[in-house]
């Protein structure tokens, strides 16, 4: 059991492209259909900013509550996969989707719409675990193996992380994904009522900083917080 | 070796100067009271040969089977065999074991003697949009290098009595996108990397854009300063070039002139993507040290096709 989630900070992605490779290289993704994909704001202006985008699996799914044939369901890790034998190709869940992830092939004449295509998380589909049908419609399931998804574990930046966002850390283990998010994204106070880790706790509970200067206090203190440097890093 | 190791002594180990006055003198290269860590020499040193080992009395360190290598690489003088000619590591063991670097331990040098420039000083390009400039900063005088007449300083002074400033007004610079390599040949042959980069293109600020009428995304010609040069590629109309220059990138080949060349290719070879070279409109130019050319600064024309 668990929440998987993507996370990607923007303040980070290089707009390398190399998640979007190492997505279409995975799952043999066929030309024109983008599972995943780098989104620039301000191109070539101060203040330009990347951010890498695919199917977020959100925990209230939209595509899921528009789709007519409910071929949406949530796995027991809060991944949103579909089943390409149900899905009919209408589209729906391009239109309800925020995030643009829900992708077609164009199949045959007058631009009539394919099956729905979309990032799995590397979790493949309703077919049995790691069969040539799952991989054929899907794509690998590297979830089944105990991978993350390859684009995440490609990032160059470590922009782009993928883990379970349930995971409060203790003892640093496991992805250690929510003391990465709040290290990053809200401070040390933050983090530290957040991360379930008594010698952070101790240490730093109250103290308002940046991760740049955590970073620091962190330095050359107990081993867990190198841990945790390292795990944030 | 712990603590890293030395500047190389890579130009010989003495060099005669100029004083003002006219005199010379004999200047050390060897490094001066700096070494690595720990070593038994703790100056500057040459590089190890076994001329070196045998003064220093380490030769003896060497073991039969490595003076037997160093005898038959040259069995005239094997004295000259340097640690890098030496082929059975010896020469390099035992300098490290007395922690010497074996490539010698030399100077640094800001003074690049031997080159065209020993320190680098401003030359404007052969064809530059500033040509008030040129007579205070030209290039080179034209001369033979690698066997070829470089003659840029002629191509720059014609280009100059023929204008090619006015004809040609914006700046052209080219570069590299992350998705490909060099000429992009392999890469793209590559469908993964092909596919998100389709296009040769152009980048060209929006003032010099609405100027000539072009729109982002649009077919435009870019012509070169020389030989009639032109090439047929697509328009970025971005703020990233300032105004008066433009940039493209130098992986696309395959089409000449706006033709697409596809078919002359052997069967099976083609990459994904073609595009126009770079290099169709980048000009004569070339480094006098190491015959790099120059891709990066030169004047160009573009309007819309």
């Amino acid at each position: 059991m668990a929440r998987m989630k993507f996370l990607c900070d923007a303040d980070r992605c290089i707009e390398c492209n190399a998640c979007v490779t190492a997505c279409k290289n995975e799952h043999d993704v066929p030309w024109g259909i983008n599972r995943r994909r780098v989104v620039t704001l301000n191109d070539g202006k101060p203040g330009e900013r990347s951010v890498s985008m695919a199917c977020m699996h959100c925990t209230d799914a939209p595509c899921a509550a528009v789709c007519p044939v409910s071929c949406f369901y949530t796995t027991a890790d809060a991944v949103v996969l579909h089943s390409k034998d149900l899905c009919i190709g209408c589209g729906y869940c391009f239109y309800a989707c925020p995030f643009g992830a829900p992708q077609y092939p164009k199949v045959g004449n007058f631009g009539s719409r394919g099956k729905m295509d979309k990032c799995t998380f590397c979790a493949g589909g309703p077919d049995a675990d790691g069969s040539k049908e799952e991989f054929e419609k899907y794509g690998n399931n590297r979830l089944a193996e105990g991978k993350l998804p390859l684009c995440a574990e490609m990032c160059s930046t470590k922009s782009l992380l993928a883990g379970d966002g349930d995971d409060h850390c203790p003892n640093l283990q496991g992805t250690g994904l929510e003391a990465r998010l709040w290290l990053r994204g809200m401070g040390l106070a933050d983090c530290v009522q957040r991360v379930d880790c008594d010698v952070m706790r101790a240490g730093l509970c109250g103290v308002r900083c940046t991760a740049g200067s955590l970073r620091r206090t962190l330095e050359g203190e107990e081993n867990a917080w190198r841990n945790l440097l390292r795990i944030c890093a | 070796m712990e603590g890293g190791g030395v500047f190389r002594a890579r130009f010989g180990v003495e060099r005669e100067e100029k004083r003002p006055d006219g005199s010379t003198v004999k200047v050390s290269l060897l490094a001066d009271g700096s070494a690595s860590k720990d070593p038994e020499i703790k100056d500057g040193y040459p590089e190890f040969t076994l001329g070196v080992l045998k003064k220093l009395g380490w030769d003896k360190d060497l073991t039969e089977a490595e003076m037997a290598v160093i005898n038959k690489v040259n069995p005239t003088t094997p004295d000259a065999v340097s640690w890098s000619l030496d082929l059975s590591g010896g020469i390099q063991r035992v300098a490290l074991k007395h922690g010497c670097i074996p490539y010698g331990n030399g100077k640094a040098r800001m003074n690049a003697f031997g080159l065209p420039d020993p320190i680098p000083v401003h030359r404007e390009p052969i064809y530059t949009p500033r040509v008030d400039l040129v007579s205070q900063y030209p290039t080179l005088p034209d001369a033979k290098q690698f066997r070829l007449p470089n003659i840029g300083f002629s191509v720059q002074k014609a280009a100059i009595e023929k204008g090619i400033a006015k004809q040609f007004p914006l700046i052209l610079s080219s570069g590299r996108l992350v998705e490909y390599e060099g000429g992009g040949e392999e890469t793209r042959s590559n469908k993964w990397l092909a596919e998100l980069q389709q296009d040769m293109f152009i980048e060209i600020n929006p003032a010099d854009a609405a100027d000539r009428g072009i729109r982002d995304g649009g077919w435009v010609w870019v012509t070169g300063a020389e030989n009639s040069s032109k090439a047929k590629m697509k328009a970025l109309v971005t703020e990233r070039v300032g105004k008066g220059v433009a940039w493209m990138p130098f992986h696309f080949g395959g089409w000449l002139g706006g033709e697409d060349l596809r078919a002359n290719y052997p069967q099976g070879t083609d990459p994904v993507v073609l595009g126009e070279s770079a290099n169709t409109i980048t000009s004569y130019g070339y480094d006098p040290a190491t015959g790099m050319q120059e891709p990066k600064v030169t004047l160009c024309q573009i309007r819309a096709a």
